[in-house]
């Protein structure tokens, strides 16, 4: 990914496309690429845990909780300024992860799985119970930021500000993927006995893994909730967190560009669901299983058919295009 | 002491339950080492097929009953033809992540089905309690423990005098011992799949008798997960007496708890802490192999 020079322009080319033209969008498209961009930030953290070192968390929609109400709480109880409020926030929730990233020292697989689903129970029983920080079952409002002295509580300028974060957490993703620690992260997925031989601490390796993922998760869920301007413990259920799994397997696995591809379609694939069921019935109550029906379906049939997700299909493609416009016999895949 | 006393018997039997399907999950795993995280929406169709052929049909209980399971057999060879066979020898995370599909997907069609709203099930066995001497029991709850534990008599039987359920003890015990000794693997997944979802449906008739039919359904199924860690994951006997400890525990943290720290909803939760604390201090639980899952 970016391994080339082709590929890096065409990522700049891709990011000032955005920021121009989400300038000039609609409410209701702006709203799907904000949507798509926080989630994007959010799953890069996720697959980093998943992909890069292969340890499953049920629990990612809990973190990105955490860091919502951390923030709304800084900002509007403490007073903090609304940046580093977002950063504090991402600090809090990766020591939430960490807490309980503890005990994957020992386990893998399923019982990781398993570890992080109570996680996630537990997690989403203290949003309900702790009134004081997330409003119980009412939510708490939240405000959109002003940073350095600009105001992004107009919706267009706030996309530019999740963009912002999400090229800055992509760029971290990329260089974190080719230092010592993403290297390591790779080792301990693949083989952690022969990585530890080697000199890495896989302990450590592990719970720093769990802390990235959680501070991408909390950074993008404070970010999610200003975009609402409302944060409600519902939006952080184990759905969502099941969501953030299927979005990393259907975008594919220690990939960037599976992050980001993910993450529009698990946006987009429901809203045009809709349209297709509103051109056949009008009966909008059955709109809520058909999506549920299907987005199950997709995630099944991706794991059987395509486990590495669109971003190889994409890199199929690429490599088609490439190959037949004459450039292609020196990049790789 | 009454309030306590009846704490303790709504936690056996909830937990004799929870002990049925359990042995369902600990089944497919030791068998195919599949952790099952559909077993909730398993747990969940079976009641609502079961609430659906007797409304439909107007048949007795009993036969709707048995109707249901024969319903269950045919959905796990389904899904166990359809999906799992495919995804043998797949990593872990991709086995779990298509049961989460096929849970999605069966909790789908009962919302689109039957909608999300609770509905009462037909009373099959009276509410009223029966004096059983010390305390008076719920004819509901006595009829659901007795089930539960003749089910799971059944199955002991099964696997300690029939052919199929020593060649299955086999195959848990050495996949590949097993495989090269002639054993029909696919046969034997394939069974394994089909107990563990008939479990999971009695499992669901009984918890829809005693707590309505609702979406909500599934997170019984769930609770079954803090059962089979403390049990320890491939332990058959410790899946059975955890699930009953898990009861009790959850009912009587439901009961005292609340007063004691003022939270709201602890019951239902506190499995999950135990599930937690497990992980940290044993992860084999009370009664697993201890040479799993390191590093």
């Amino acid at each position: 990914m970016l391994a080339d020079r082709f590929d890096r322009i065409g990522a700049v080319a891709l990011i000032a496309c955005l920021a121009v033209v989400s300038q000039f969008m609609g409410d209701y498209h702006l709203a799907l690429l904000t949507q798509i961009t926080v989630f994007a930030l959010s799953a890069m953290g996720l697959n980093m845990l998943l992909g890069n070192t292969g340890m499953i968390s049920i629990a990612h929609a809990a973190f990105m909780g955490v860091g919502a109400f951390s923030s709304a709480y800084l900002i509007q109880n403490l007073g903090l300024p609304a940046l580093p409020a977002i950063l504090l926030a991402g600090l809090i929730t990766s020591v939430v992860g960490m807490v309980f990233g503890l005990p994957s020292l020992r386990l893998k697989g399923v019982y990781l799985a398993m570890a992080s689903f109570a996680a996630q129970i537990i997690l989403y029983w203290a949003f309900e119970q702790s009134r004081w920080l997330t409003g119980g079952q009412d939510g708490r409002f939240a405000q959109r930021p002003v940073m350095l002295g600009i105001s992004f509580m107009d919706s267009h300028r706030f996309y530019l500000l999740a963009l912002a974060f999400a090229v800055l957490g992509a760029v971290a993703n990329l260089n974190i993927e080719r230092s010592r620690l993403g290297r390591a992260f790779n080792a301990v997925r693949d083989r952690s006995q022969a990585a530890e031989m080697m000199g890495v601490n896989v302990f450590r390796t592990k719970i720093a893994s769990f802390g990235l993922a959680t501070f991408y998760a909390g950074v993008a869920g404070a970010l999610f909730g200003q975009y609402l301007e409302f944060v409600a413990i519902q939006a952080f259920s184990l759905s969502v967190s099941i969501q953030f799994l299927a979005l990393v397997i259907i975008g594919g696995l220690g990939s960037l560009a599976g992050s980001v591809l993910g993450a529009a379609f698990i946006v987009l694939v429901p809203e045009i669901l809709d349209t297709i069921i509103l051109m056949f019935s009008h009966n909008t109550g059955e709109m809520a299983p058909i999506r549920l029906g299907v987005f199950g379906l997709i995630v099944v049939v991706f794991l059987l058919f395509e486990p590495q997700g669109l971003a190889r299909a994409w890199n199929r493609t690429r490599q088609w295009a490439l190959n037949h416009t004459g450039k292609g016999s020196q990049t790789r895949s | 002491m009454d309030y306590f006393l009846g704490l303790i018997i709504n936690g056996i039997v909830v937990g004799s339950i929870y002990s049925m399907v359990a042995l369902g999950l600990v089944l497919i795993y030791k068998a195919t080492e599949v952790v099952n995280f559909a077993q909730g929406e398993l747990l969940m169709i079976g009641a609502y097929i079961c609430l659906e052929i007797i409304q439909v049909t107007g048949m007795p209980f009993l036969v709707s009953f048995l109707m249901t399971m024969g319903f269950m057999v045919i959905l796990a060879l389904a899904i166990e033809r359809l999906v799992l066979r495919r995804m043998m020898g797949a990593p872990a995370l991709a086995v779990i992540m298509v049961t989460i599909g096929i849970g999605i997907v069966l909790r789908a069609v009962v919302l689109g089905v039957w909608g999300a709203t609770s509905i009462p099930f037909p009373e099959v066995f009276p509410r009223q309690g029966i004096d059983l001497g010390v305390v008076t029991v719920s004819q509901l709850y006595l009829w659901s423990f007795i089930l539960s534990l003749a089910f799971m008599a059944m199955f002991g039987a099964f696997f300690k005098f029939t052919r199929v359920g020593l060649v299955m003890r086999a195959t848990a015990s050495s996949r590949k011992a097993a495989e090269s000794m002639g054993v029909p693997l696919t046969k034997i997944f394939a069974i394994a799949w089909i107990i563990s979802a008939v479990v999971s449906g009695v499992g669901g008739v009984l918890t829809g008798n005693i707590a309505g039919l609702s979406p909500e359904l599934s997170f019984y199924g769930v609770k079954v997960f803090p059962a089979v860690i403390l049990g320890g994951l491939d332990s058959i006997v410790g899946a059975t007496i955890s699930g009953v400890i898990i009861g009790v525990l959850e009912n009587l943290g439901g009961g005292y708890l609340k007063d004691l720290t003022g939270l709201h909803g602890l019951g239902p939760v506190a499995p999950f802490f135990i599930l937690v604390a497990i992980l940290w201090v044993r992860p084999t639980g009370l009664f697993g192999r201890k040479n799993i899952e390191k590093l």
